[in-house]
């Protein structure tokens, strides 16, 4: 269950979420949604530990700890994962690499051996096959040259072999096309499972029509308006988010 | 400029050891030549604006004069070498003179050829004639012209042209202590119209001593022709290396010349290109990585001079701990020079609150029909980058050795010999604690 509570934060002295309050249980995949600007990605960022994003107040529990007093890899670790909206290139360094670090460094903190190279392909290769990846993307630096949907396929592909406990995906279907969001989202589906709690963060229904939420959250003015279920987030899409923001004004 | 007794003093050095330096009367008066004409103004310091950052007070401690022969049969136990290059012919030298112990007998027949052709003539007329690149400053050859008055064993190279490109592999171990003399590597190469040459060169020491190096390149590349130069200098960290570099370049040629820097406590480069023939081209990729207190410095000059020529220059450096680098490119475009192509990317990355870093991209333009592009920074490890790693569950020193590693595959990735893009790598690596081969991409 990740637990948020009255979250307070702000980016560069500027408040953005004001009182953020959210429930949700594991095994269930959550769709936030709301204007530009509302603070749906500071919330992604302060979840996974961004420097720079201050919490002035409110607590986020998870799994019983104290989210907030961890460091970003230590979310991680412990099973956190943020899908970016804008995913980093880092030419030099191998994304094979990557992957395999960051799996055994989770694998470690969960007392368990690091996987040995051959143990490592296969998982990985298995992985692609969902993801349709070439093979030559792992020898690759990471999300070098890549385009923004292989970009986004690249976050999956990371989040389906770390296999976190909880998902944050914060914009994933933006810049895809559709046959590339079906594959997205054939990836998150793959992922869903009783012991795992995705949060989806998207500005448009079109990705849930793929990934069946079972709650809609609104967040508007740094703050969640409104919850309910699906058929919330089709309301939106056919009357926009004006009627939200002057009830909730 | 240095004090007035340590210039007395390197005069006196060479007098007395001159009937070490040739046996021809008349490369002894070329060489007293050539160091009054490097000492006639004093050696650089601080103070010229050319060496700001070159480390250069040590040399008050320093012997000039070149290691005498056989010194120190032992010394050749602490020479380790790294694994040959496959293709390549390997040449050894330590302390400035040819190692027969530690190269094959085919290396050695080669070297055979070049010794022959003397001490005396160091640099071929033609050569000589190419190699003049104006409006530099003579303080930053001087140098290579000490390199020239002490140098013992030069290795000459005329390169014709044939099907196959020629592959040399040459290694200078410094061995004795900088206090008891130094190396003088010296190589002039002359290569025919047409000819291909790849020639690696290592700089490093055996053992742990303070040793000092003065090496000095020619290349004087004809029509067409082609070199790919590769240098990796990776002395001890007490040690002192000065290097200096002059390429001339005829009409179509081409030069690629690699580098990295990562030891010596002062490293000191000087480089200096000529684009004399129409369409020559010249791409040179260096890289410093320094910490402690280490200072790397270099100087790279290219001269356009002629039409169409065209330049790339990318440079990556990395300061840690206290260390120091310093990169100045000066790009000359003559009138004569219409149709010049030039870019330079420029960037240096701090490592820490105590470290400094200078990058002078400098551009002179004298035609309107030219396309020059430039960019230099200076910063710290990139935040978005840094995050992202983090939030992948790497602690933060793997991710920080990570970034370092990436900034500098610009230029390492480009060293087109496998095993010694490996073995950059490696010494990469082993400036870069916390990170294994299997990061690099």
């Amino acid at each position: 269950m990740l637990k948020i509570d009255n979250l307070q934060a702000s980016v560069g002295g500027r408040k953005v979420l004001d009182g953020l309050t959210l429930n949700v249980p594991s095994g269930e995949v959550h769709a936030i949604m709301g204007p530009n600007g509302s603070g749906k990605s500071t919330l992604s960022f302060v979840l996974a530990g961004r420097p720079g994003y201050e919490v002035t107040g409110g607590s986020v529990t998870w799994q019983g700890r104290d989210l907030l007093t961890l460091a970003p890899e230590e979310r991680a670790r412990a099973g956190l994962f943020l899908g970016f909206q804008y995913p980093v290139e880092i030419p030099g360094v191998n994304n094979v690499y990557l992957l395999k670090a960051a799996l055994n460094a989770a694998r470690r903190e969960g007392g368990l051996q690091e996987v040995d190279a051959f143990e490592f392909l296969a998982l990985v290769r298995e992985k692609m096959k969902i993801m349709q990846m070439d093979e030559s993307f792992l020898s690759r630096g990471v999300n070098e040259g890549f385009s923004g949907g292989e970009k986004k396929r690249n976050e999956v592909l990371q989040m389906l072999v770390l296999e976190p406990k909880l998902a944050l995906l914060d914009e994933t279907d933006s810049g895809l096309d559709i046959d590339a969001l079906k594959i997205v989202a054939q990836g998150v589906n793959n992922l869903r499972g009783p012991d795992r709690t995705i949060v989806l963060i998207t500005h448009y229904q079109r990705l849930l029509a793929h990934i069946v939420p079972d709650r809609v959250h609104v967040l508007a003015r740094g703050r969640i308006v409104r919850s309910g279920d699906r058929s919330l987030a089709l309301e939106l899409e056919a009357r926009g988010y004006d009627w939200l923001l002057s009830s909730a004004a | 400029m240095h004090s007035q007794p340590l210039t007395e003093r390197i005069y006196a050095e060479f007098d007395a050891t001159a009937a070490n330096y040739a046996a021809a009367p008349a490369s002894l008066s070329q060489r007293r030549a050539a160091l009054a004409n490097a000492l006639s103004s004093g050696l650089p310091n601080a103070r010229d604006e050319g060496f700001r950052y070159s480390q250069l007070r040590s040399l008050e401690t320093l012997k000039f004069s070149a290691v005498a022969a056989n010194a120190d049969a032992t010394r050749l136990a602490d020479v380790v070498l790294p694994p040959p290059l496959p293709g390549f012919t390997r040449l050894v030298y330590v302390d400035g003179r040819l190692c027969s112990a530690l190269c094959a007998s085919d290396a050695l027949a080669l070297a055979a050829e070049t010794q022959s052709q003397g001490a005396t003539s160091q640099t071929s007329p033609a050569a000589t004639a190419a190699v003049k690149p104006s409006g530099n400053s003579p303080a930053a050859r001087r140098f290579g012209l000490i390199n020239a008055a002490f140098s013992v064993e030069p290795l000459r190279l005329n390169i014709a042209a044939t099907l196959a490109a020629t592959q040399l592999e040459l290694i200078f171990v410094a061995a004795t202590d900088g206090k008891a003399g130094a190396s003088y590597p010296r190589i002039c190469v002359q290569m025919a119209a047409g000819s291909n040459v790849k020639i690696v060169e290592r700089h490093l020491d055996a053992g742990t001593l303070a040793t000092f190096t003065n090496a000095y390149l020619e290349l004087a590349l004809g029509a067409g022709a082609r070199c790919s130069h590769y240098r990796i200098q990776s002395h001890e960290r007490k040690s002192i290396h000065l290097e200096t570099i002059q390429a001339a370049l005829n009409a179509d040629a081409r030069l690629d010349m690699h580098s990295l820097h990562v030891g010596a406590a002062s490293s000191r480069s000087t480089v200096e290109v000529r684009l004399g023939g129409e369409a020559a081209s010249v791409a040179v990729y260096a890289a410093q990585v320094a910490d402690g207190s280490q200072v790397q410095d270099a100087q790279v000059t290219v001269e356009h001079a002629a039409r169409a020529v065209s330049s790339v220059e990318i440079y990556r450096g990395i300061a840690s701990g206290r260390a120091r680098i310093a990169f100045n490119g000066q790009m000359h475009v003559g009138a004569s020079a219409p149709g010049t192509s030039t870019q330079q990317s420029l960037r240096g990355l701090l490592s820490g609150p105590d470290t400094e870093c200078d990058i002078r991209p400098q551009l002179e333009i004298y035609t309107d029909d030219v396309r020059a592009s430039h960019g230099a920074t200076v910063g710290k490890l990139d935040d978005n980058m840094m995050f992202y790693l983090l939030s992948r569950g790497l602690d933060s020193a793997t991710a920080q050795s990570l970034l370092k590693w990436a900034f500098m595959a610009d230029v390492i990735n480009r060293i087109d010999i496998a095993p010694l893009r490996r073995d950059a790598q490696h010494l990469l690596l082993g400036q870069v604690p916390g990170l294994s081969g299997e990061a690099l991409a």
